[in-house]
């Protein structure tokens, strides 16, 4: 195909290139910074501890932009502050995941036999169990709070990570550099780490960023049963959750953080597809 | 179809008159490519006509804009390339056309071999469907006809023998036949036209031969032309009517083949034509070896077996992919291995580094017996004997600059002082003859031979005294291939160390070797001073085998009766006996029954035949 003689797309509005991309970076900028320097550099009221006789104030009260929710608590400083917490939790877990299971995997593939065989059983002992199901079960099993969590959320995060993680290193492995750097003597920790981390951690990457939006939705959902974020402390899924029941009342606390927590996974899946692609393409 | 595949297609002299119309029309094509707004050209003012029926060769080194224009003439170039001029299809201009309409007529009027057949094929369908659908591509045919053609394909091609192979994946074929399954789907609706962009490339000498004289078959059976993309000048301007020599984009010299091959006008072309002449010029006699100084390495009855796994129709079995291997090699000589696809070159080369160990048999290196060392004893031997791959972006890891890759070795085997090693690495980039400015750069930034000159850089950087050569040459275009050549055999002067080189292309080591083993099928059959062993070769594989690349070939020549059959002998149906006894035509019964040692027949030169050809008979 050529550019000078392809076709015109009639009819069609087509995005100038890498438009997608670049408004999801800036829109995800946004976000952030809206969630984590706007509550510190401008004061606001506080997400929990509110007055009932402040609850359920419309939308765009005086001094409640987003008006209050039925326990008297401003929804905007609910939002920023919720949304603090979802990011956390969902950038913590798939740091975390990148790192224990990108390294777990990478082992795996590197010495396989014995230690590949411990290794990936395990993690498909873990698979094994609907992720949602584990999740549940280690929340209940400890008192609930965010290490809690995040620990839950681990178990969803790590067996994908490593998985991922050791496709790419059998790959790696099949390669001439792989031994000639053997044949040059290279410890198995130097070649884990200088030959092997610097070709996985790319893709690993691209994969974290379309991970934070699983994540996310995760997190959203855990709380949403219950299960995340302790109560009263706000996060975007407990947010969902205690809107529902105004649904038909009072929508705007559904769909607001309904909205916000869309926008951001469909931010980081823009990002994270983009990135993917670009590394498909080398 | 069947009946016309049988017919022998020597029987009628090559009909070169019958050259009907132009079919494929290129005239004033330029292609440029977009990188970020950076325009790069890489072809410029190409002209040339195809007739039907009739046979062109476009040549030159890589990066000269061959597969460019091929891809160009079946659109398939990418997105950021911008095309101009004309190419005319059966009278159709094809760049205006639309996908779609494109779409249309690849197959149908044109189609397509591409290089890399183990890329270009779907690993997870079974050959025969992928023939089956380009066969119903464009037709209104039922799957049961479809299937039906397809397996006639197969057959037409060589790939139906004693079990069908219209079921196997790709991964159960070799090199050749998978190049076959490419031109089937290719042919599969008849096109006017076929390009076939390197096909043969990748495979050794008699594959290339019996492809090459394949795709002439079928281009007279179905009254294609034949568009023949290749860096060999010499293998395929013989069997070409005109050949078209393409060097950085532009066209310098076109004509018929003849003329272009004696009388070459340009000397890019002659340098072309001479970097494929004559192998004896090349042949030098061997160095006096000095009989009392004690082997650098001796591989004494090595045997390595494969378990294969279950295939289509067939059961988990062993392949015997060395069998009963020795040889010797002196301190600062040239041994070159040389053998088809499959006989275990490079397992041969892999065991002797113990990657891994061989199953049997013993391999003495340095006065260690290799299989007895373990972890760090065996390191500090690899620091004695290094390698360098066939492929030679993929053995440099892309995330590393050249500075660090040559210095891996020095820091792994701590030989060199942190402080010095900046300086050794760049007196070894001098010594493979790059710019010490290189050294910063990204392996992606490097050509094939100048990554590969890196990978030669490395392996000398712990001065070792053996260097493994894995079809180091194979995948570089015939100049690299010549410039490596002649940096190895300078290098060969200067270190001191033995060389090892694994092969399938007897020309390139034939200047470079002292010594040579012919290997089939696991084992050694001849192994002698390269001279003797080129010039007279004893055993009836290596004559076959040096037959194929004799310089002199005439289009539609009967094909070596030893070499012929649709279906390359995989080592898993070798017999027990002497391995080549079953296309020999001196085999006799002995032969069959007992395998012959390797036998002294003069000076350091053995073969491993009961019935070895006379000097005299080989002319």
């Amino acid at each position: 195909m050529t550019a000078s003689s392809r076709p015109k797309a009639r009819g069609r509005f087509r995005w100038p290139q890498g438009f997608g991309v670049s408004s999801a970076a800036l829109t995800l900028l946004a976000i952030v910074i809206a969630c984590f320097l706007w509550p510190e550099v401008h004061s606001m009221h506080m997400p929990v501890g509110g007055n009932v006789r402040d609850a359920n104030l419309p939308l765009l009260s005086s001094d409640h932009l987003l008006g209050t929710d039925m326990d008297g608590n401003d929804v905007l400083s609910r939002l920023l502050y919720g949304g603090r917490q979802s990011l956390l939790v969902a950038f913590g877990v798939n740091l975390l995941g990148l790192l224990i299971g990108g390294t777990l995997g990478a082992v795996a593939a590197y010495f396989r036999g014995f230690v590949d065989t411990a290794i990936m059983r395990t993690i498909d002992i873990i698979i094994a169990f609907p992720p949602l199901i584990l999740a549940i079960a280690i929340s209940q099993a400890f008192t609930p709070s965010t290490g809690t969590l995040v620990l839950a959320l681990l178990c969803y995060s790590i067996p994908a990570f490593a998985r991922v993680s050791r496709a790419s290193t059998l790959r790696l492995c099949a390669l001439p550099f792989m031994t000639a750097a053997r044949l040059s003597a290279t410890s198995h920790n130097g070649i884990l780490r200088k030959h092997i981390a610097p070709n996985v951690l790319p893709q690993l990457a691209s994969y974290a960023l379309l991970g934070v939006g699983v994540v996310v939705v995760l997190e959203g959902a855990m709380s949403f049963l219950g299960l995340g974020t302790p109560p009263p402390n706000p996060s975007w899924g407990g947010m969902i959750f205690h809107g529902q029941s105004a649904m038909l009342t009072r929508p705007h606390l559904l769909i607001v953080p309904s909205v916000m927590l869309s926008v951001t996974v469909l931010c980081f899946n823009l990002i994270g597809e983009a990135l993917r692609e670009r590394l498909d393409a080398k | 179809m069947i009946d016309l595949l049988r017919q022998p297609s020597q029987s009628a002299p090559p009909s070169r008159q019958a050259i009907g119309a132009p079919v494929l029309q290129v005239s004033n094509l330029k292609v440029a490519f977009d990188r970020n707004g950076r325009v790069e050209t890489a072809v410029e003012a190409l002209n040339f006509d195809l007739c039907a029926g009739s046979t062109l060769a476009i040549v030159g080194e890589s990066g000269s804009g061959k597969s460019v224009s091929c891809r160009a003439a079946m659109g398939l170039l990418p997105a950021n390339a911008i095309v101009s001029g004309s190419i005319r299809i059966m009278g159709e201009e094809f760049l205006t056309l639309r996908e779609r309409e494109r779409q249309l007529r690849r197959g149908r009027d044109i189609a397509m071999v591409f290089q890399n057949a183990e890329r270009a094929l779907n690993p997870v369908i079974p050959i025969g469907s992928q023939v089956a659908e380009s066969v119903g591509a464009h037709s209104r045919m039922t799957r049961a006809a479809a299937r039906r053609r397809a397996e006639e394909l197969l057959q037409l091609l060589g790939l139906q023998t004693r079990r069908s192979l219209y079921s196997a994946y790709p991964h159960e074929l070799s090199g050749g036949m998978r190049q076959r399954v490419m031109i089937a789907i290719a042919i599969a609706q008849q096109p006017k036209i076929l390009i076939a962009d390197e096909p043969t490339s990748s495979l050794d000498a008699v594959t290339q031969i019996q492809t090459i004289d394949l795709l002439l078959d079928l281009q007279k059976q179905f009254d294609m032309a034949l568009l023949l993309v290749s860096h060999d000048l010499k293998l395929v301007a013989q069997c070409t009517d005109s050949v078209l020599v393409m060097r950085r984009g532009q066209m310098i010299e076109h004509g018929p083949s003849a003329d272009v091959l004696e009388r070459p006008r340009t000397d890019y072309a002659r340098s072309l034509v001479t970097a494929a002449n004559d192998l004896c010029a090349y042949l030098q006699d061997s160095k006096a070896s000095e009989a009392n100084e004690a082997p650098l390495l001796v591989a004494k009855g090595v045997s390595h077996d494969f378990v294969t796994r279950v295939t289509a129709g067939s059961k988990r079995g062993l392949v015997r992919a060395l069998s009963n291997v020795s040889f010797e090699l002196k301190r600062a000589e040239t041994l070159a291995i040389v053998g088809e696809t499959g006989s275990g070159k490079s397992t041969l080369a892999r065991a002797l580094l113990q990657l891994p160990a061989p199953m049997s048999g013993s391999i003495v290196f340095r006065g260690h017996i290799l299989s007895d060392l373990k972890g760090r004893r065996l390191k500090e031997q690899w620091r004695h004997m290094q390698m360098v791959f066939q492929d030679p972006f993929s053995s440099l890891n892309p995330k590393w600059k050249v500075f660090d890759a040559i210095e891996e070795p020095m820091i792994g085997h701590r030989c060199v002082e942190s402080s010095l090693r900046r300086a050794r690495a760049e007196e070894l980039l001098h010594l493979v003859g790059l710019p010490v400015s290189l050294g910063d750069r990204l392996p992606t930034e490097l050509s094939g031979g100048q990554c590969q000159r890196v990978a030669i850089a490395r392996a000398l950087a712990t001065r070792p005294s053996l260097v493994i050569c894995d079809e180091a040459m194979s995948s570089l275009d015939a100049i690299t291939q010549h410039h490596t050549a002649e940096l190895i055999q300078k290098l060969r002067t200067q270190t001191g160390t033995a060389w090892l080189f694994i092969s399938h292309d007897l020309r390139m080591v034939a200047r470079i070797s002292d010594r040579t083993a012919v290997m089939h099928l696991g084992q050694i059959c001849e192994i002698g001073p390269t001279r003797a062993v080129y010039l007279e070769p004893r055993h009836p594989y290596s004559s076959a085998l040096l037959e194929s690349i004799a310089v002199t070939r005439e289009p539609g020549l009967k094909r070596s009766p030893r070499t012929s059959g649709p279906e390359p002998h995989g080592p898993a149906a070798a017999p027990a006996a002497c391995r080549f006894s079953p296309h020999c035509d001196r085999a006799e019964e002995r032969c069959r029954t007992e395998a012959p040692p390797l036998k002294c027949i003069g000076d350091g030169h053995f073969v491993a035949c009961y019935f070895p050809l006379n000097g005299s008979e080989v002319s």
